[in-house]
């Protein structure tokens, strides 16, 4: 791969760059290596020259200007890198100038604010590094062809592990596991219900899978799976969360790698969601923005897999039994096994790999409790590994591992530092606090280029994976929840619980969720206080002008943060028990009255299907009518009962309640199980544009900040009524 | 009668390690004087004058100086009469003498060629009015006998009255304490020692009047440095120099040689050279330079010489004089006894020794000057001060001070401190509230401790102090000092760079609470004590050496940067090709500054002249210069800050107009300044100082004095010893003096010295050059993405390489 990646023909500079990076230089390692120390010492002296107002701002607007160039032209891998470079030169001096220069504070008040400031920065600072470092060069893996006859393929195991999921959620994962391209006598897909229910064993047994529960919930999920290791002996395993829905290509696509790496130990796939979570619900961006998933799944696992730390995300995955056994299973010790398995098996030694196709779908959580419960318990689990098995210390990581397990963990830690910049304009408008001891000229100087390098950079880096600003509004709705069970977990791991994620309802009517909203709204109200002193402030006469209006600005972006993040607690109604999604295939309709239509499906679900037909083409439907609905699949034909729900061009058809076990096989095989489902959806956003999405952003904050204020009034009245 | 003598002598500052060896041939007896034993000073047992001879005019060579104006009025052979007022002595205000015992006084001292034949004391005082007959006095000792005592009259109270006492002269010797003591009552019951109605003051304007007699002291070389140079004489030394001979510039070198040992022996006090050729001064002692083998001076006998000789014979024209005759068969013997009289002048002895050989055995180091605190290492304070001044007696005894002479060149990029680690003791009180041991910079606050109370030291009522106890079990503090005697205070402050000037000095003062018990019960019990361990330390070592030029300051100051290196080995002076006796003057007294500074003759001086200026191209130079006797100031007019035409005038060249940092904190007045002409009132009027870098050698530094006339240079060296009557000193680039005013002209710095380390090195010159900035910068993020790109490819191709089980991954 060259330095630059061309879409027209190379410039002078390209040429260089191309030359520079394809030198025969590089393939000594004394070479590198002196290269690489020289580059550091540049960037030590770059970082701690002293330099005045003037000197600071024009190399700032230089920095901008390159970055901003280099951004708009396609310089592929090496214009990512160098905005790297420029925007780690740009932080890290405005690191050194903080430390060094901007904490001789005079009073308490300025000491308290500042250091917890500081504190706050510090955490950023970190992450934004390793975060560098984790999404710098995406491995881009493919999938790799099984070369081998048939016979030879290893054995699968299917696990499914469900505890207290509706049997219709669990039902379609079943079955479309049961349908996965894998010689029959090779795969054997287990059903691991910790519930106990009847039902279960019932369905199970009915349509192939094999039923398996024990006595206990003992470390629940990670329990249930290892018992089933106990009682199992494939030599793969492959998880799959009981809402998670296979594709039928998952395991042609991620065993190759198995037999080529015999230390490969595990292959993680995306989690892919046809729901939208409550972020997107309620704030009515699914499909439009990415979420929070998409970042995680697109880039920063594909990242980790170049340092060889991708990890096991509980679901979606296949593990080879070995390395797992050998560790002992499935880990305890933590809420989050998966995340720690993983860690467990790398310390081993063995390989970990991550695949970008997505295989398997699922529902998002439902509302905002359930999500952000699910939160707590990452972080939690986060929490409880970097303390009890810290990836810093112990044996047989590498470098790059340690970095990025640590970057996964510190992620969770968002919730104080980024409380503390929520509030931290408090500490000058409300208590006259300077929590930097030099001129707001300079404090704006080194701090901004040090931001707007960053957001470049990230933006660039993230591409279509993520919006910027938009996962301000993620975070923000999570701090303060997951702050305190990540400190609890800090000081002794044993604190706080485990939680379940429910999955799968419907929200009949739309409301508002005070309780969830109760940190934002408080926040809001601190903000709002800042803005009356600053105000005041401003009007009156000021001794620091500039710095109250620099305040103000802050307070204002706080504001259009909060009031987006707040909306999030306003749950939309969710009207279908079982989402739908879009997709089209060809699919035909064979009417009571004997003629067929021929179509395309415009979506599906797990009960019904939406047909789009072509326009004006006169034909007449009846509610109710009973029809016989064909999906192809290539040359594949199948065949499900049905009645009409609504008619004219978009025609809705719901299946009969008596499907037996077989067609909705067959049913999941031809919709969600077919190979190219998710991955023509999945991640296809369109690229960060940085000002498109802060207008987005505030234009929700304002609208949301209107809509709040309504609904707090109207709830207030309500309860007055009441 | 010979006898050969090897002796090893110590530099003052042990640290330096700095050793000379001497081999001294010592002829004795040769003109009839006994030898006497090292250091003793014979003094006649009476105080009968010598023998008159009718000789009248001065005894002292004229040279009055602006910080000394006591009247000297001779009458008589020999015999002079003294005023000094108390404020010459040292007393920079009114004594004070407050509470029942106070006390306050002055030093003075007595040369050693003089006896004192009388002596009276003209007090201006004055007393409260609540002072008592009974009992109150004001006693006058001289050495804490006393000497007088002076009743004090209620009637009298709150007047200003003067009365003249007649001092004992048995009771004064060579250095002598004069206390003014208050006894005070103002009540006959229960005095309280505190009242503040128990005072008196003494006006410094009190008059100490002495009539001295000049004796004549044996011809003896073990007396060095005395007669020339006597510690005991406060005033400005003033010793001709007779050049005797040849006048080469060897013999100039040796001449700088003695005179900056002379400079550095007479420390504050200033020091003159007038220069003579061939002739002796009528009066009074000289230093006698001559280069022959037979040499011969007017009036002096002097015997043939096999070598480097010092002698030291008696003024043929005054009994009381002394000539100190330095000679050599040619002017490089000359310099070899002029070394050794100024590295072993103090063990010679004898009335004539001849020099058989100087070996200087360790080459100085920069910086290392016995009178600079050294910047290698953290210093103690034991090294700075004897452990005696370090401890003080009393409630509020004065400051302890520490002088310090620090180089002018430490730099730092950030603005950090001196670190000082203290240690100290002191007597706790059984209670009290504000004791304090302050530490002040140059005057400036630095830092102050509690001195804790005996109740504080044995229960620690803090929070800290109880957790502490109760935790950890520790004992307190006082248990802890008790546990181990060398255990001491201990507290750490930080000198503040900017606080810290050339010559500063550190003050300690211990403050003690007077705690009152109540009438009759207050009884003073003189118990209090402070003492500074002389383990203490303060450390200069984490500093640069590195600093913007030129800088008249730096020179001013501590002679910077001649003195770098304290032999002088850096320096070269050049000389006009045909100096006046003015300019051999200040050249000499130009030397003496640098050795007042170091601490350290300047062994290794070059003189040169303008003929031969490439041979000295790498050492900094000192030019000496007036009129147009040096044509090098046309040659360097454009490195010059101010053209110097030898007319009345001195045109600012352009270099002015770059000038980036002005002197005034009002840059508009300097702008105005630099712009104009300056013009001299009279021709021989003023003298001028410019600092530039050497045209010969960049990173080197040209120090010029220059005379409008040859007399000029006078007021030249005047303003560099200072005194009174300066209120500014040489400063920026250019500096004009005239009288007594110095004029700071230009302040263009142009260049650098020292040297940084490799990174504030490349941090300094980056930030002074923000597009070669701009390029590194850009050159380490290229460069970073670059390595980065290299070994993330390789990396993936390798993880690729893997998944996909052979060598062709399908990035390729």
């Amino acid at each position: 791969m060259s330095f630059f990646s061309f879409t027209e023909m190379p410039g002078k500079l390209e040429r260089l760059g191309g030359k520079l990076a394809n030198s025969s230089v590089w393939e000594s390692n004394v070479m590198r290596a002196i290269a690489a120390a020289v580059a550091v010492l540049l960037l030590v002296i770059v970082i701690a020259v002293p330099l005045d107002l003037v000197q600071q701002s024009t190399i700032a607007v230089l920095a901008f200007l390159v970055s901003s160039k280099i951004r708009k032209l396609s310089w592929g891998r090496g214009g990512i890198l160098i905005m790297i470079g420029i925007s780690l030169l740009m932080t890290m001096r405005y690191l050194y100038w903080r430390v060094t220069s901007t904490l001789d504070f005079e009073t308490t008040a300025d000491s308290v604010f500042g250091y917890l400031l500081l504190f706050a920065e510090l955490y950023g600072i970190t992450c934004l590094v390793l975060g560098y470092i984790q999404t710098a060069w995406p491995l881009e893996r493919q999938p790799v062809m099984i070369d081998r006859p048939v016979s030879q393929w290893p054995t699968v195991d299917v696990f499914i592990p469900t505890y207290n999921e509706d049997l219709s959620v669990v039902r379609l994962s079943v079955l479309a596991a049961l349908t996965l391209d894998w010689p029959a006598d090779k795969l054997r897909v287990y059903l691991l219900d910790d519930g106990r229910r009847a039902e279960f064993r019932d369905f199970a047994q009915n349509c192939g899978a094999i039923y398996l529960t024990r006595d206990n919930n003992r470390h629940a999920k990670a329990g249930n799976l290892n018992e089933a290791l106990k009682r199992t002996n494939g030599d793969f395993v492959a998880i799959f969360d009981c809402d998670h829905i296979p594709t039928r290509s998952f395991l042609q696509l991620s065993m190759g790698s198995f037999l080529r790496d015999p230390k490969l130990a595990m292959v993680q796939t995306p989690h892919f969601f046809f729901s939208p979570d409550p972020f997107e619900r309620n704030l009515e961006t699914h499909g439009k923005v990415p979420n929070e998933g998409q970042l995680f799944y697109g880039l920063v696992q594909d990242g980790n897999d170049i340092w060889n730390a991708s990890f096991f995300c509980g679901s979606c995955a296949v593990l080879r039994r070995a390395p797992l056994e050998e560790i002992g299973g499935v880990a305890v010790e933590t809420v989050t096994e998966d995340a720690h398995t993983a860690l467990k098996m790398s310390r081993r030694g063995y390989n970990m790999a991550y695949l970008a196709v997505p295989q398997a779908a699922g529902l998002a959580t439902e509302n905002l409790s359930s999500h952000v419960g699910q939160r707590i318990r990452w972080a939690r689990g986060m929490a409880q590994i970097f303390r009890i098995d810290n990836p810093l210390l112990g044996p047989g990581l590498t470098l790059g591992q340690r970095l990025c397990y640590v970057n996964a963990m510190l992620h969770f830690f968002y919730g104080l530092p980024r409380l503390i910049f929520l509030s931290a304009p408090v500490a000058y408008l409300v208590f006259g606090a300077h929590v930097f001891t030099a001129t707001t000229s300079m404090v704006l100087a080194y701090a901004l280029p040090a931001i707007v390098l960053a957001s470049m950079t990230n933006s660039k880096i993230q591409g279509n994976h993520r919006h910027s600003f938009w996962n301000e509004v993620y975070e923000t709705v999570l701090a303060w929840y997951i702050s305190m069970p990540v400190l609890m977990a800090l000081l002794n791991p044993k604190w706080g619980k485990f939680n379940v994620t429910a999955k799968g309802g419907k929200i009949d009517q739309e409301y508002y969720d005070w309780k969830m909203a109760v940190p934002y709204v408080l926040l809001l109200a601190v903000n709002a206080i800042c803005a009356i002193f600053g105000i005041t402030e401003l009007l009156l006469g000021s001794d620091e002008p500039f710095t109250a209006l620099i305040n103000c600005v802050w307070v204002v972006y706080n504001t259009v943060i909060l009031s987006a993040s707040a909306y999030v607690a306003n749950e939309a109604r969710q009207i279908r028990h079982t989402p739908r999604i879009k997709a089209s295939f060809p699919a035909t309709v064979s009417r009571a009255n004997g003629r067929t239509v021929m179509c395309e499906t415009a979506n599906f679900s797990s009960t019904g299907l939406g047909l789009k037909l072509p326009k004006d083409n006169g034909i007449k439907w009846d509610i109710g009518e009973r029809v016989h609905v064909s999906i192809f699949r290539g040359e594949k034909e199948s065949t499900f009962p049905g009645t009409v729900q609504t008619g004219g061009q978009f025609v809705g058809i719901q299946f009969d309640d008596s499907l037996t076990l077989k067609q909705t096989k067959e049913l999941a095989k031809m919709t969600f199980g077919r190979a190219d489902m998710w991955a023509t959806e999945w991640d296809k956003h369109t690229d960060d544009k940085p000002m498109t999405s802060i207008k987005n952003v505030v234009g929700h904050g304002f609208v949301n900040l209107y809509g709040l204020i309504r609904s707090g009034i109207r709830g207030a009245f309500v309860k007055r009524r009441a | 009668m010979k006898e050969n003598l090897s002796v090893k002598l110590f530099d003052s500052s042990a640290a330096l390690a700095f050793r000379v060896c001497v081999s001294v041939l010592v002829l004795s007896g040769l003109l009839g004087t006994a030898p006497q034993a090292l250091g003793q000073v014979p003094r006649p047992a009476s105080l009968v004058p010598a023998p008159a001879v009718a000789v009248p005019a001065p005894a002292i060579p004229a040279a009055v100086t602006p910080t000394e104006s006591s009247a000297t009025v001779t009458s008589g052979e020999g015999t002079r009469t003294v005023k000094q007022t108390l404020r010459q002595l040292g007393a920079n205000g009114a004594l004070t003498l407050r509470g029942a015992d106070g006390r306050d006084g002055v030093r003075f001292n007595v040369r050693a060629d003089e006896v004192i034949s009388k002596a009276t004391l003209t007090l201006s005082y004055g007393f409260s009015p609540a002072l008592l007959n009974d009992g109150s006095q004001l006693n006058v000792l001289i050495n804490g006998d006393v000497a007088a005592s002076i009743p004090v009259e209620k009637v009298d109270g709150g007047k200003n009255l003067e009365r003249t006492i007649e001092l004992p002269v048995r009771l004064i010797s060579d250095y002598n304490q004069l206390t003014l003591q208050l006894i005070g009552r103002t009540t006959l019951q229960c005095e309280d020692p505190t009242n503040n109605g128990l005072w008196a003051t003494i006006s410094n304007k009190s008059v100490l009047e002495l009539v001295t007699q000049a004796i004549a002291l044996p011809n003896d070389l073990s007396l060095l440095p005395l007669p020339f140079m006597d510690q005991r004489d406060a005033r400005s030394l003033s010793l001709p120099f007779v050049f005797v001979g040849a006048l080469d510039n060897a013999m100039l070198e040796a001449s700088g040689v003695l005179s900056s040992w002379f400079g550095a022996l007479a420390s504050g006090r200033g020091a003159r050279f007038p220069v003579t050729l061939n002739t002796v001064p009528a009066k009074g002692n000289a230093i006698v330079m001559i280069a022959n083998a037979r040499p011969t001076v007017p009036g002096v006998q002097i015997a043939a010489i096999s070598g480097p000789t010092i002698s030291v014979v008696t003024n043929p024209g005054d009994p009381f004089g002394k000539l100190l005759l330095v000679m050599g068969r040619d002017s490089a013997e000359l310099k070899k006894a002029a070394s050794a009289l100024a590295l072993g002048g103090s063990v010679l002895s004898g009335q004539t020794a001849a020099i058989t050989g100087v070996t200087e055995l360790v080459a100085r180091r920069p910086y290392d000057a016995p009178n600079w605190l050294p910047s290698d290492r953290a210093v103690k304070f034991g090294e700075l001060s004897s452990a005696q001044a370090m401890n003080v007696t009393g409630y509020d005894p004065g400051p302890i001070r520490l002088n310090l002479r620090i180089p002018p060149d430490l730099y730092s990029p950030k603005a950090a401190g001196v670190p000082v680690d203290l240690k100290y003791r002191y007597t706790p009180q059984p209670t009290s509230k504000n004791s304090s041991l302050t530490v002040n910079i140059n005057d400036q606050l630095v830092k102050s401790f509690i001195l804790f109370p005996l109740e504080r030291l044995t229960a620690d009522d803090s929070l800290y102090g109880k957790v502490r106890s109760r935790v950890w079990g520790e004992g307190t503090v006082l248990e802890k000092l008790q546990a181990d005697e060398t255990q001491s205070m201990v507290g750490k402050l930080t000198l503040p760079l900017t606080a810290l000037y050339p010559r500063s000095q550190l003050q300690l003062r211990y403050q003690y609470d007077y705690i009152k018990t109540g009438e009759c019960g207050d009884i003073v019990v003189d118990n209090m004590r402070g003492a500074i361990e002389p383990t203490s330390t303060l450390d200069i070592s984490g500093y640069a050496h590195f600093m913007a030029m030129p800088d008249l300051r730096a020179f001013h100051t501590l002679g910077f940067p001649f003195t770098r290196l304290a032999d002088l080995s850096q320096t070269a002076v050049v000389l006009p090709d045909t100096p006046s006796l003015q300019e051999y003057s200040a050249y000499l007294e130009l030397l003496g500054r640098l050795g007042e500074s170091t601490g350290y003759p300047g062994m290794a001086i070059t003189v040169t002249q303008a003929d031969r200026i490439a041979t000295v191209a790498d050492k900094d130079l000192l030019l000496v210069a007036s009129g147009s006797n040096q044509p090098l100031l046309k040659q360097w007019a454009s490195a010059l800050p101010g053209s110097l035409g030898g007319a009345k005038r001195i045109s600012l060249s352009d270099l002015v107009y770059e000038a980036r940092q002005f002197v005034s904190p009002d840059p508009q007045a300097n702008a105005k300044l630099a712009r104009s002409e300056i013009t001299f009132n009279s021709v021989a009027d003023g003298a001028l100082f410019a600092g530039f870098e050497s045209p010969l050698k960049s990173g080197r530094s040209a120090v010029l004095l220059w005379g409008v006339e040859a007399q000029g240079l006078r007021d030249g060296i005047s303003a560099l010893i200072g005194g009174e009557g300066y209120d500014k000193q040489l400063e920026g680039s250019l500096a004009l003096v005239r009288a007594q005013k110095i004029e700071s002209l230009v302040a263009d710095q142009s260049y650098h010295i020292g040297r940084l380390g490799w990174f504030d090195q490349t941090q300094w010159t980056l930030s002074r050059n923000l597009s070669m900035y701009m390029l590194t910068a850009l050159a380490a993020a290229l460069l970073l993405a670059i390595v980065a790109f290299v070994f993330l490819r390789s990396l993936a191709k390798r993880r690729l390489a893997v998944a996909v089980g052979v060598k062709r991954g399908r990035q390729g």
